[in-house]
């Protein structure tokens, strides 16, 4: 009787324990997760209030003839004011590129391998050409001048070519803003977060 | 009416008879404990058997090829006013560049320059470059920033040349290329030591 009902309890438990082995081979989790990134940043910037032009005028006298051609007045005019504001030129550029996160839950109680297999390939290139300019401004005065080309009538006569008088132009003023040029370049690459939990 | 042998009778009536219930309770009793015997002594041999195969396997595979290339110029100067009053404004450059791989940051860079008011020009190059395959890893560091720091310099070869740095950690050729490097050495000291014979 004794062996009968410990063979019945090894049957009985080999009935329970062959399912739950069976069991653990389909419990297996495999996670296999390939990434490949190619990523390319040209970036120009550029920011620009500057090369203004504020010159004042030009004058000129042409005097031809004979007689009395004196006393001709040539002022050229002032250059202009010239205020700029802030040029500002900002990039930021951010990469993140391949962030893996994987996570495991058995909930059903299993007791299987769990393999997770990650593989993050990767190629950045990156290229900020950031520039700012408030510069390059002109205002420079006119340019003045006088051309007299007059003769005189002889020896009989007098003339009078002289008196002339060319006064340029002055400069002006210039203020310009200031000038920032900024660049910010952050890459997160390859970032793997495996959790299992059972 | 056909009665038992005498034995029978005598043992059952010795042990209070096979049809006793309490003889049963015990039988039944023993029954479950050989049972419950068994259960724990094979889930005792199978618990280790399924914690020990259950096994966590990650695997990272990572490979990286990074260039960095950064150029910075302000400018508020280069202003012609015939004589006439300029006021520049000052011109300020900034690079920030961080490269984080694997949660581990392999390059962190930053400048901040700005130009003198009166040539109000100022410029700042960044090169980096970093390169992973699996556990080896090549890291290439070349750093360049040049900025003007005086007003009276207006040539643009005088720029100054600031925090310039270049670090190579890993180089695959480099033993073979120290290896040629020491025999060309050595044969050139032969031929200088041959020279310095007949001469």
């Amino acid at each position: 009787m004794k062996k009968i009902t410990t063979i019945a309890a090894v049957i009985a438990l080999l009935a329970v324990a062959v399912p739950a082995l069976a069991h653990h081979n389909n419990s297996d989790v495999t996670v296999t997760t390939t990434n490949n990134a190619t990523v390319t940043n040209t970036v120009i910037t550029g920011a620009d209030t500057g090369s203004n032009t504020a010159n004042g005028g030009d004058a000129v006298n042409v005097v031809s003839g004979k007689g009395e051609n004196g006393d001709n007045d040539a002022d050229g005019g002032d250059g202009g004011s010239i205020t700029t504001g802030a040029a500002t030129a900002v990039a930021d550029v951010l990469n993140k590129v391949n962030v893996t996160k994987t996570t495991v839950t058995a909930d059903c109680g299993c007791k299987g391998d769990v393999v997770v297999r990650t593989r993050n390939n990767v190629s950045v290139g990156n290229a900020v050409d950031t520039k700012a300019f408030t510069g390059y401004n002109v205002t420079d005065g006119g340019y003045a001048s006088n051309v007299v080309t007059g003769s005189s009538w002889g020896w009989f006569a007098t003339s009078t070519n002289g008196g002339n008088k060319a006064d340029g132009g002055k400069g002006g003023e210039i203020t310009t803003g200031e000038s920032v040029a900024s660049s910010k370049i952050t890459n997160r690459l390859n970032g793997t977060v495996t959790r299992v939990r059972r | 009416m056909r009665l038992p042998p005498p034995q029978h009778r005598f043992w059952g009536v010795a042990l209070g008879g096979v049809d006793n219930p309490k003889v049963k309770m015990q039988k039944l009793k023993i029954k479950i404990k050989n049972c419950l015997l068994c259960v724990v002594i094979l889930l005792a041999g199978c618990l280790p058997v399924f914690i020990v195969s259950a096994e966590i396997v990650v695997n990272e595979t990572n490979s990286v090829s990074l260039e960095t290339n950064v150029s910075v110029m302000a400018n508020s100067g280069g202003n012609d006013a015939g004589g006439g009053g300029i006021g520049q404004g000052e011109a300020f450059v900034r690079i920030d560049s961080e490269t984080v791989v694997n949660g581990e940051v392999v390059e962190s860079y930053s400048v901040n320059k700005s130009a003198d008011p009166e040539e109000a020009k100022v410029e700042a190059l960044y090169k980096f470059g970093t390169t992973t395959n699996g556990a080896d890893v090549s890291v290439g560091v070349e750093v360049k920033a040049r900025y003007r720091d005086t007003a009276s310099s207006s040539n643009s070869d005088e720029l100054a040349t600031d925090g310039s740095a270049t670090t190579t950690s890993k180089d695959p050729d480099g033993k073979s290329n120290s290896f040629l490097t020491k025999v060309l050495e050595t044969v050139s000291v032969l031929i200088n030591y041959v020279f310095s014979i007949f001469s």
